[in-house]
């Protein structure tokens, strides 16, 4: 399905990272009344400091009076924004200037006094903001450093996995192609080398699939992805999935029962169509000549769709351990590793959930819930 | 015809123009090769070959530039090779005027099938047109506007009878989303995807044995649809 702009009139395609647009006016306002509130909360306290000491005659130099005023401008540094740490200090000293020291154009000693300290506390503040103000960046630098270390780390680990993941094949292609350069050519059997051709052909599918599960991967931990979604029956899903697996399926057979009447799913439809592929490209992989079912149909709130095979069931205990990325079981050779977190990762990202059904003696059913809207739209066909 | 035909190979890839070149002269065709979108269509109006395959990837000429200049002239069928997962280059290429695509990396078979096609299109435009379609146990008569299947009548709403006419002229080909709502529901409609599928839906319901596993009618994703052509009796 084309990866379209949705009609006007349906709901508009969900982003998968949740951007906290409104952000910035409200973060302004915050900061604003914090400036007004240390700004009001200074001028009260060094206030009630001045009443304290006429009340109660304490032996304090007058210069206690801005002892709240550095905790106000110290707390604004710190935890203000550049702008409202520097508005803080500023309106404070103003409010201060006005308070002690009127009516302001009678000059008495002490207020000079006042004046005095309150600049040279100013400068401080303006000081204390400048440093404050580097040492955050300072930190949120190391932060970042830190952070992209630890991603490093990652996609090291990642490439390692993803570096045997495509070296196996490769290795076989190496192999069966140089055996058929290298040999001569009068010493290999025209059977013998169809048999390394039909390898070669067989390996490379397998290495072309492990790249289109990385990228896949990839994208969907990508920041930016954006589910295109729109309505689908699950019978035209379950439909492209087998014929993309086309080749494959020649001759397999594939019981299908969707239940009458099953709501569409306002999905991602080529997401979807993965997750059913790589499930049966699972049963093929694991149990091959076995008996396969997809069965769909709605439950509550949701659409469960399950895909069985008669396969060697899952170990016991297991059963979460095979949707983690390049997880190896017990009888897994070769790297399926992503096949299953993509279907979760596909799953969850559209609000359903995908587990390994416990308890099933006769084979594998795994089993994925998607949720039903009740606003499925009616397409009036000329039927 | 299509034995002796001369295929043109715009592609800069030496290697993939080495096995190409190995199998389709193996297969009776003659070869022109260039590894530049320009010298390609200077070379399809000098030498008029039968068929191009195009890469959509060229260093020097995007292959949907290619395929617009090559349409201004002739219409000799154009392949286009796209890289995987660029639909839009693939949907581009298919209106501007190319035929079928293949993406890439691709099988030699899916390369053979979509020229056997595209030459059996260039024949039936030039023989005397057989209104009688007949694909598997698909029988679909566009003279008498009917439809049998495993001999028995279906019958089609209007829209769903269209649909599998476009289909059926195009046989094996590919055709866009965009050209089937254009055609059936008009200019306005290019963006509507949704009702095609429901409608193919419909289809795949009436035609196909098993709806949730197509045989006849395939969707290519992300581009449009396909009406294959089986050749056996099933």
């Amino acid at each position: 399905m084309e990866r379209i702009e949705k009609p006007k009139d349906a709901i508009s395609s969900t982003s998968v990272t949740v951007k906290v647009e409104s952000g910035k006016g409200s973060r302004f306002r915050e900061q604003l009344f914090g400036v007004l509130g240390v700004v009001v909360l200074t001028t009260v306290s060094a206030l009630l400091l001045e009443r304290a000491d006429k009340a109660l005659s304490l032996p304090v130099h007058s210069a206690i009076f801005v002892m709240p005023y550095l905790l106000g401008v110290v707390l604004a540094a710190l935890k203000f924004d550049r702008w409202a740490s520097m508005a803080t200090a500023t309106l404070t000293v103003i409010s201060l200037v006005v308070i002690f020291i009127h009516p302001l154009f009678e000059k008495t000693p002490k207020d000079f006094d006042y004046l005095l300290i309150l600049a040279v506390f100013l400068i401080i503040s303006i000081v204390i903001n400048e440093l404050s103000f580097t040492t955050r960046k300072q930190s949120a630098r190391i932060a970042e450093t830190e952070a992209r270390m630890e991603t490093e780390r990652l996609k090291n680990t990642l490439l390692r996995s993803v570096s045997h993941d495509l070296r196996s094949p490769l290795s076989t292609i190496m192999g069966a192609a140089s055996s058929l350069c290298h040999a001569d050519a009068r010493e290999l059997k025209e059977h013998e080398r169809q048999e390394l051709a039909i390898s070669i052909c067989r390996e490379s599918e397998r290495l072309d699939r492990q790249v289109g599960n990385l990228l896949e991967m990839t994208s969907l931990e990508s920041a930016s992805l954006v589910l295109q979604q729109d309505w689908y029956s699950l019978e035209e899903l379950i439909g492209d999935a087998l014929t993309a697996l086309e080749r494959r399926l020649k001759g397999v057979k594939i019981d299908i029962e969707i239940e009458k009447d099953a709501p569409l799913l306002f999905v991602d439809g080529l997401l979807i169509q993965k997750v059913f592929v790589n499930l049966v490209e699972n049963c093929l992989k694991y149990a091959p000549d076995e008996k396969y079912r997809i069965s769909a149909g709605r439950r509550g709130e949701f659409v469960d769709v399950e895909v069985f095979n008669s396969g060697k069931p899952i170990s016991a205990g297991e059963e979460k351990k095979i949707f983690e990325k390049f997880y190896r079981g017990s009888h897994r050779e070769d790297g399926a590793g992503l096949g299953l977190a993509i279907c979760q990762s596909i799953v969850q990202l559209h609000g359903g959930a995908i587990s390994c059904r416990e308890g099933v003696n006769d084979g594998v059913a795994i089993k994925f819930q998607l949720p039903v809207r009740d606003d499925e739209p009616e397409v009036l066909t000329d039927g | 015809m299509s034995i002796n035909a001369t295929i043109l190979i715009v592609e800069d890839e030496p290697e993939i123009r080495r096995f190409l070149r190995i199998s389709l002269v193996n297969h009776g065709y003659n070869l022109l090769e260039t590894p530049k979108g320009e010298e390609g269509l200077t070379l399809l109006a000098e030498k008029k070959p039968e068929l191009v395959i195009l890469d959509l990837g060229l260093p020097d000429l995007d292959g949907v530039t290619f395929t617009k200049r090559a349409r201004e002239w002739t219409s000799v069928p154009i392949i286009v090779l796209s890289a995987r997962s660029r639909e839009q280059d693939k949907i581009d290429a298919l209106e501007a005027g190319a035929d079928d695509y293949v993406t890439k990396p691709f099988g030699i078979l899916e390369l053979m099938a979509r020229i056997r096609v595209a030459f059996r299109h260039t024949e039936k435009a030039a023989a005397v047109e057989e209104p009688v379609f007949v694909t598997g146990e698909l029988k679909i008569d566009l003279a008498k506007r009917s439809v049998v299947v495993k001999g028995e009548e279906v019958h089609l709403t209007p829209i769903e009878y269209q649909i599998l006419r476009m289909l059926v002229n195009n046989a094996d080909r590919v055709v866009t989303q965009q050209v089937l709502l254009r055609e059936i529901w008009g200019p306005g409609h290019a963006k509507q995807g949704h009702y095609l599928r429901v409608y193919l839906g419909q289809l795949r319901q009436k035609l196909e044995e098993q709806p949730a596993r197509p045989k006849y009618l395939i969707t290519e994703p992300g581009v449009g649809y396909r009406l294959r052509v089986i050749e056996e009796e099933v």
